[in-house]
């Protein structure tokens, strides 16, 4: 197991995507996320450490150990990829030990590995199949297996999950997590899924258009959203983000009370325009009156709460003044400022 | 027929019957064809048995009267097939072996990499294919003969690759694009340098392409007979369908029974070889599977 130190990797393409200035560490025996929309640099992030795309700039350092002209086969590092690229004409067992018959080990000595990894994943009485004759969760532990097979010192994971149907990702995913604590793998996992990211990573990198946006633990993450990228991108329903001037103002829908009852809150005059009824809440959609044009804003609340609003009704979102984020309206980055907070409550009370 | 039109419906019959005779209709246009093709075929493998004064009778018997090897024994005793054969068999693996080894390495050079200079290079070799061999057929042989190759076999297997090559380059290319680039991604990330992850991976999923190229390849040179008429000139480097088509017109025809019987010879082998490539080689492919 091994840190990596990724320093202002650079890698364009002729028209778009790439990586910019790409500056990442990743501690030994992390599980690291990468999330970000599709086309925003992630997965070729991720080629870039495994050697398969060559960075126009920067480095890249594995254990300390300079690695950014390295061809793959030197780097000691297993990829599991979006297809799981399990080879077609070799049975599972021969995938899996694919890696460890390239290095020569012995006959014995590789069945036994085999078989130990065979049955951590759950696929030891498949061994005689090929890819084609088995299912796709089947597949995605065998890809998992042999990513595991020669212990390496990283884990690239690129969208491993993304090919399976819903219930089966969920079950992936705890068993995942589970083989992560177990091993104490270090471990890169790219997906466009937060539920996975949030689950899965120690800490959360959010990439946008090949830039970091934030880094931070999924609670950091998602209390306090470094820009209002990251705000809106993370959670469902998304951050409301309400106009103040100079400035944004941003709160979470599970922190809104709807009504008009005077308390310590902050008060957003809003039009309810409907309810969406989801099982285990309610979702609130309302217009916030501002400067301009009205904002779209959402409040989550418990279903068991009563709903005596009806479209059309004039009424209050109200939000505790700490569960307030700000944002520079100009670049969008975070404003981590009491004062801030201070001022805008007052000028809200006094109007 | 009638037991299944006993078994159905009103309604079905006339549906079985229109597909029966829809059927019928596909089964005599392929025995039409089939019979065009294969006529000629059939009669030179009957004929290759027939006694020589049988084969001058008129009307022809469709089957043979007297039947005899007598043909297939003198082309060995009176003529110099065996050389023909052996002959041929060299420039034909050559060539096979040959396209074969560039074609897969240059066709993946061609699907993987993109360097300066290598569009031009490919679009060439697609020029090149269009050339029809009468046309290359005499700067060919200058040039054999100023490197000392006339009259070799050698200078044969050359010029067959020469000509095969372009097909393969192109067949190849299209094959490896046809496999995605993250199986020998990831065989490289196992440990494997570019050429181990192409040899272990790459290759044998592509085997099936590699195979039809064998036989095209194969196939091209078994059967050339211009090079070979222009490119060898002693007996003892004559190939089948030349030294066959030299009995053609030297005192009118030397023996019709030992032309067909030859020419009999010439078709079994070339078609043994695809079944062999066809049967063969694909089980071939779930074996290096099983095995490894």
């Amino acid at each position: 197991m091994a840190r990596v130190d990724i320093e202002g990797i650079e890698k364009r393409f002729n028209g778009e995507g790439g990586v910019h200035g790409v500056t990442l560490s990743v501690q030994d025996g992390e599980f690291l996320a990468i999330l970000g929309p599709s086309g925003c640099g992630k997965s070729t992030l991720l080629r870039l450490i495994a050697g398969l795309e060559r960075p126009t700039a920067g480095r890249i350092r594995l254990g300390g150990r300079d690695a950014t002209g390295l061809h793959p086969k030197d780097r000691d590092i297993a990829m599991v990829f979006q297809n799981y690229a399990l080879y077609p004409h070799l049975t599972l067992r021969e995938n899996i030990a694919f890696p460890l018959k390239v290095k020569r080990l012995p006959r014995r000595a590789i069945d036994t590995r085999v078989a130990e990894v065979a049955d951590m994943v759950g696929i030891g009485h498949l061994l005689g199949r090929k890819p084609r004759q088995v299912s796709g969760g089947e597949r995605q532990r065998a890809a998992l297996a042999r990513a595991l097979v020669r212990k390496p010192a990283l884990f690239l994971l690129d969208e491993p999950l993304s090919n399976l149907d819903a219930k089966l990702r969920q079950a992936a995913r705890e068993e995942l997590k589970a083989l992560q604590r177990r091993t104490g793998l270090t471990a890169l996992y790219v997906t466009h899924d937060q539920v996975e990211a949030m689950g899965l990573g120690d800490r959360i990198v959010v990439m946008q258009a090949g830039r970091i946006r934030q880094i931070g633990t999924p609670e950091e993450v998602y209390r306090f959203p470094g820009d209002t990228f990251v705000a809106t991108f993370i959670g469902t329903p998304p951050m409301n983000i309400v106009d103040h001037g100079d400035l944004l103002v941003g709160f979470r829908p599970e922190t809104v009370i709807v009504g008009d009852a005077a308390g310590p809150a902050v008060a957003f005059p809003v039009v309810i325009r409907h309810v969406e009824y989801l099982g285990n809440v309610n979702l609130v959609y309302a217009d916030a009156r501002a400067p301009g044009q009205p904002v779209r804003v959402v409040a989550a609340l418990p279903s068991q709460s009563a709903m005596p609003f009806s479209p059309g009704q004039e009424t209050n979102f109200r939000v505790d003044a700490a569960d307030l984020r700000f944002f520079d309206k100009a670049t969008g980055l975070a404003v981590r400022d009491a004062g801030v907070t201070a001022r805008f409550v007052q000028e809200r009370s006094d109007g | 027929m009638s037991r299944a039109f006993r078994l159905g419906d009103v309604a079905s019959d006339g549906l079985l019957l229109r597909e029966l005779s829809g059927k019928a209709l596909v089964f005599l246009t392929a025995f039409a064809a089939a019979s065009v093709v294969g006529f000629p075929f059939i009669w030179m493998v009957l004929c290759s048995v027939k006694m020589p004064a049988e084969l001058y009778n008129a009307p022809p018997a469709f089957l043979p009267v007297d039947f005899t090897l007598r043909n297939y024994a003198d082309l060995f005793i009176q003529t110099g097939f065996p050389r023909y054969f052996a002959n041929s068999l060299i420039v034909a693996v050559g060539s096979t072996a040959l396209s074969l080894l560039f074609g897969a390495v240059g066709g993946y050079a061609l699907a993987r990499f993109n360097f300066f200079g290598l569009a031009i290079f490919a679009a060439l070799s697609l020029l090149c294919y269009m050339l029809p061999e009468t046309l290359v057929i005499i700067p060919l042989y200058m040039l054999a003969s100023y490197v000392g190759l006339q009259d070799t076999l050698v200078s044969l297997i050359a010029a067959n690759t020469a000509f095969t090559l372009p097909f393969a380059l192109w067949f190849m290319r299209a094959y490896f694009r046809s496999v995605p680039a993250s199986f020998e991604e990831s065989a490289m990330l196992d440990g494997c340098t570019r050429f181990e992850a192409f040899r272990r991976v790459t290759l044998p999923i592509a085997l099936p392409g590699v195979a039809s190229v064998g036989v095209f390849a194969f196939n091209n040179a078994w059967n050339e007979f211009l090079f070979a008429l222009v490119l060898t000139s002693s007996e003892r480097n004559k190939t089948l369908p030349l030294g066959l088509s030299t009995w053609i017109g030297q005192d009118s025809i030397y023996s019709w029974g030992m032309l067909l019987a030859g020419s009999t010879l010439l078709t079994l082998f070339s078609m043994a070889a695809y079944l062999l490539a066809q049967s063969g080689l694909m089980p071939g492919i779930g074996e290096g599977g099983t095995k490894g």
